[in-house]
């Protein structure tokens, strides 16, 4: 019997939107006929309120048998309740007045005081309805200046800024918990809307490891299979990721924290998944390929650069890191010297090049644009002396240079020395006799 | 000028052409077009307009998912299948067991072919040839390969590479395609698809297939591009002074004409295709305009005179003749000097069912010092750095001989079940070995690598998810290596 109950219950939700439309429409005829000063919809004006009437007496039941399934309480319920049998007479009065002649033996004042008073009982009603299902601040989270959203904490700009409960955990208890857990709803006894009442915890236990308690009822319900009742959030609610039950597990393990800072949290892997999820770390590249995206370079930048023929490639789709060449065949009409220009405005994004076989001399490379986050130049085949050696110096990261083809000499060797961090160089066809030198290793 | 009208027809039948959409072109734009329309309202118009830019020269966006490896591939195909035992997998018990018969634990339930299936024994036939020990890896090279010994710490041996087929055409497919039935695109299409090309002047992938070397027979959907675009299939390139067939303006027709000519022909296949609708047609627009670039591209890579002798006398004199696999391994490296991203070799003659000592030997003896050279000279040209080189067959062969053992002469059957291949440059590890095989090489032992784990691990080395990059054809999305095959991390520097 309590399950039939629950079963037209559930239809509530659904049931209360007859009523609501037919006693808008009932309404906004009125408001028409009087602007209009006529009469001519009096008796649509009954029908739509007697089927208003209906309705609101069904999902009037309706609505008790929902409340008995329990998760409701407080007093927002029974101003719900109130408010829609309230309404409901509202409604059946004003329909005995419009489907007799009353309307015209009575003063108008009459009918026009019962439908503005059902009017606002049909808002307030709703309005309260709204607040029992979505939570009381829905309306006006998003608000400006009044809306809770206004009072949060700044969005951090850094690492260092985050704050994990603020930042992190509570965001998530908002988006993933609180439509249920929350003062005006309390399903299971619990509310995570506010610190009080998240150290208070729910009928079942707290949510943090206690004395008597070694285990967090939040960690382990959140880890229980789908299939258990239990679970949660539960089945075909909006389900936490395996980030975020990672977050909340070392938001948990750490004891009762609403303040502190994530870098004050030794773990790694919490640094990373609290950065993944405020969007501060791209972690969609695994393992050593996780690098931060450099500054983005507009697309009509790159668009104008190809047109004259250099191929740009993304080194990883997103990172805004390049890997550019100058194909010889480009030079056949146009200027080398003014192609290189090009790459001023990509510069620091351009990670490794290719200008090799174009000619190249010494004076050119002098004129290119320091280019700080390149690791990769390719200057073979071009017309380069030792003096060029020394003019690496603007690519501070360089780890691989090729050189084969060019004017070198033995005397350019000494001039590697400054560059610690570069790995290879090749030399290959060059004057070069000797071989090694420190810790670079010349091929060749 | 030249203006043309949608065609439109008097007569009935060409009307109901026009008229008509091929069904999957309709589903396609249709899907498409409504697909992108709630896209449009779901991203909001600001973020559809900062859509990703192709990558290189035509390749998709989103690409490539990993920091790339290795830029271009030349993968050394050795059709046939070539034994494990006279070149990398050295098996010194076995010269104690010459003519026993291989013990049943070893052989287990396995199938043989039917072409040694029914013999009455099979007698384990050892490497008649020597091994030796080369540089700082100690890698294990017989004397059938002393070039490529001089560069074994360059290689990353896997010596646990198993397939499922044990026949020619199926195994190759299989290699070239993932798939062992014909229909899909090869390795190098998928490439050209995803990753596009460096270099608009020649196709990103090129096939050269060398002459003069016998054996089974090689298709051409060995290299072609399935159900991709037709602009990523193979284009082959042929020995002798026309590399490329038709690419040529006939005899007495100028080239300003020609020029003008494609120029109105793009017209016209513009217009069929904005009538039509078939993406074919723009492949089609697409490989006019390669092969025109082509006619200047293609003479100057063919034109030898560049090189010089000690080039040459690296590669071995035979490089001399075009085609030849010395040839091709020149022209391979010339070809990735420029960029290609995709350069597939074939050399055929591996399938030693009888007389395999002498074959073997002249196979190595056309193969061996061209494929060292073009290690050598990729990496004193700094290519090797994100260049891969791929060395190996379709499959490997059996420990027992197929036919009569004798002293100093065996053949051995088509083994699927463990074989040898390499791979160097871009990315791998140099001078390593991965996968091990019992001592009579005829099963794997540890760390087994699938035909799609190799595949898996190439596109990784390109920076391509090979979990990622897939076409919808025929209400599904295929990809390279179907549902299986992981990158095997332990190979990768």
């Amino acid at each position: 019997m309590e399950d039939l109950a629950i079963f037209f219950g559930r239809f509530h939700p659904i049931l209360v939107h007859l009523p609501i439309g037919f006693l808008i429409m009932a309404f906004l005829m009125w408001v028409f006929q009087k602007w209009k000063k006529k009469q001519a919809f009096d008796q649509a004006i009954a029908f739509c309120l007697l089927m208003g009437t209906f309705s609101a007496a069904m999902a009037c039941v309706a609505g008790y048998l929902l409340s008995t399934s329990g998760g409701y309480e407080g007093a927002l319920l029974s101003q719900h309740m109130w408010g829609g049998i309230i309404t409901t007479v509202l409604a059946a009065i004003s329909y005995l007045v419009f489907s007799s002649d009353l309307t015209r033996k009575w003063p108008s004042a009459i009918a026009s005081g019962l439908m503005i008073l059902m009017f606002g009982g049909l808002n307030f009603t709703g309005h309260i309805g709204g607040s029992l299902t979505h939570g009381s601040d829905f309306l006006t989270e998003y608000a400006p200046i009044i809306g809770s959203r206004a009072n949060q904490l700044p969005p951090p700009a850094s690492m260092d800024e985050v704050v994990l409960f603020g930042h992190v955990i509570q965001p998530i208890l908002q988006e993933k918990c609180i439509s249920c857990h929350r003062t005006d709803k309390l399903k299971g006894g619990l509310s995570l809307e506010n610190l009080v009442a998240i150290k208070k915890g729910g009928e079942s236990g707290s949510l943090f490891f206690t004395a008597s308690e070694k285990t967090s009822e939040l960690i382990r319900r959140i880890h229980l299979p789908e299939s258990d009742e239990e679970m949660m959030p539960p089945k075909g609610k909006s389900q936490l990721t395996a980030d975020e039950i990672g977050l909340l597990e070392a938001w948990i393990q750490a004891g009762e924290d609403f303040d502190k800072p994530l870098i004050s949290y030794g773990n790694d892997s919490i640094q990373n998944l609290a950065g993944t999820y405020l969007g501060l770390i791209d972690s969609s590249h695994s393992g050593k390929e996780s690098t931060y995206a450099l500054t983005a370079v507009d697309s009509m930048t790159l668009v104008q650069i190809r047109e004259t023929g250099i191929v740009i490639r993304e080194l990883l789709a997103g990172s805004y890191r390049y890997d550019v060449s100058i194909p010889p065949s480009v030079l056949a009409n146009q200027n080398l010297s003014e192609m290189l220009k090009k790459l001023e405005g990509i510069k620091d994004n351009i990670i490794w090049l290719n200008i090799s076989n174009l000619g190249l001399e010494d004076v050119q490379l002098g004129d290119l644009v320091a280019m700080k986050n390149l690791e990769k130049l390719r200057l073979e085949k071009n017309q380069l002396s030792d003096q060029s050696v020394s003019l690496l110096a603007k690519f501070p990261k360089l780890q691989v240079v090729n050189l084969y083809g060019n004017e070198l000499t033995d005397a350019c060797l000494p001039s590697f020395e400054q560059f610690k961090q570069l790995k290879t160089v090749y030399v290959w066809q060059t004057k070069i006799t000797a071989k090694q030198l420190g810790e670079v290793e010349f091929i060749g | 000028m030249c203006h043309y009208d949608k065609i439109t027809s008097s007569n009935k039948d060409l009307q109901s052409i026009e008229r008509n959409i091929g069904r999957r072109e309709f589903l396609t734009k249709t899907s498409l077009g409504i697909g992108a329309l709630a896209l449009g309202s779901l991203l909001g118009a600001d973020k559809m307009m900062a859509s990703p830019l192709p990558n290189g020269i035509g390749g998709l966006p989103g690409l490539p998912h990993f920091i790339p490896k290795a830029k271009r591939v030349v993968y050394l195909f050795q059709s046939g299948g070539p034994s494990q035992f006279e070149t990398f997998d050295y098996k010194p018990e076995l010269a104690k067991m010459f003519g026993k018969d291989l013990p049943g634990s070893i052989k287990g339930e396995q199938r043989l072919t039917g072409m040694s299936a029914n013999q009455s024994s099979l007698p384990i036939a050892p490497s008649i040839f020597k091994f030796d020990q080369y540089g700082q890896s100690r890698a294990w090279v017989s004397e059938l390969m002393p070039h490529t010994a001089e560069v074994v710490d360059d290689l990353c041996f896997i010596k646990s590479m198993h397939t499922p087929q044990i026949n020619h055409d199926p195994a190759i497919t299989f290699f070239q395609t993932g798939h062992q039935l014909p229909g899909r695109p090869s390795i190098g299409s998928w490439a050209s698809y995803g990753l596009g090309s460096d270099n608009q002047n020649l196709p990103s992938f090129i096939v050269l297939n060398s002459k003069n070397a016998g054996g089974q027979p090689l298709y051409a959907r060995l290299w072609g591009n399935g159900f991709l675009p037709t602009e990523h299939q193979g284009v082959q390139f042929r020995s002798g002074v026309d590399p490329v067939l038709f690419l040529n303006n006939p005899e007495n027709y100028d080239g300003a004409d020609r020029g003008r000519m494609l120029a109105y022909l793009k017209e016209l296949n513009s217009a069929q295709y904005d009538s039509y609708g078939d993406p074919e047609i723009n492949a089609r627009i697409a490989q006019y305009e390669m092969a025109y670039r082509m006619q200047s591209s293609v003479p100057e890579l063919t034109d030898m005179s560049d090189e010089p002798d000690y080039i040459f006398d690296m590669y071995g004199e035979d490089s001399r003749d075009s085609g030849t696999y010395a040839a091709n391994c020149l022209m391979a490296r010339r070809l990735l000097e420029k960029d290609v991203k995709f350069v597939q070799l074939y050399h055929r003659g591996w399938d030693q069912h009888a007389y395999l000592p002498s074959g073997i030997k002249n196979q190595c003896k056309n193969t061996d010092q061209a494929t060292a050279a073009l290690i050598k000279d990729l990496k004193q040209r700094g290519l090797l750095e994100d260049t891969l080189v791929i060395w190996g067959g379709e499959f490997g062969r059996t420990v027992y001989s197929q036919g009569k053992l004798t002293a100093d002469d065996y053949g051995r059957d088509h083994h699927p079940r463990c074989f040898t291949m390499w791979m160097a440059g871009a990315g791998v590890k140099p001078g390593f070995s991965y996968g091990e095989t019992d001592d009579f090489s005829y099963n794997i032992t540890k760390d087994p690598v699938s035909v799609h784990d190799f595949h898996a691990t190439l596109m990784y080395l390109m920076g391509v998810d090979h979990e990622k990059l897939t076409f919808k054809h025929q209400g599904r999305r295929f990809r390279l290596t179907d549902v299986e095959g992981s990158v095997i991390k332990d190979l990768i520097a």
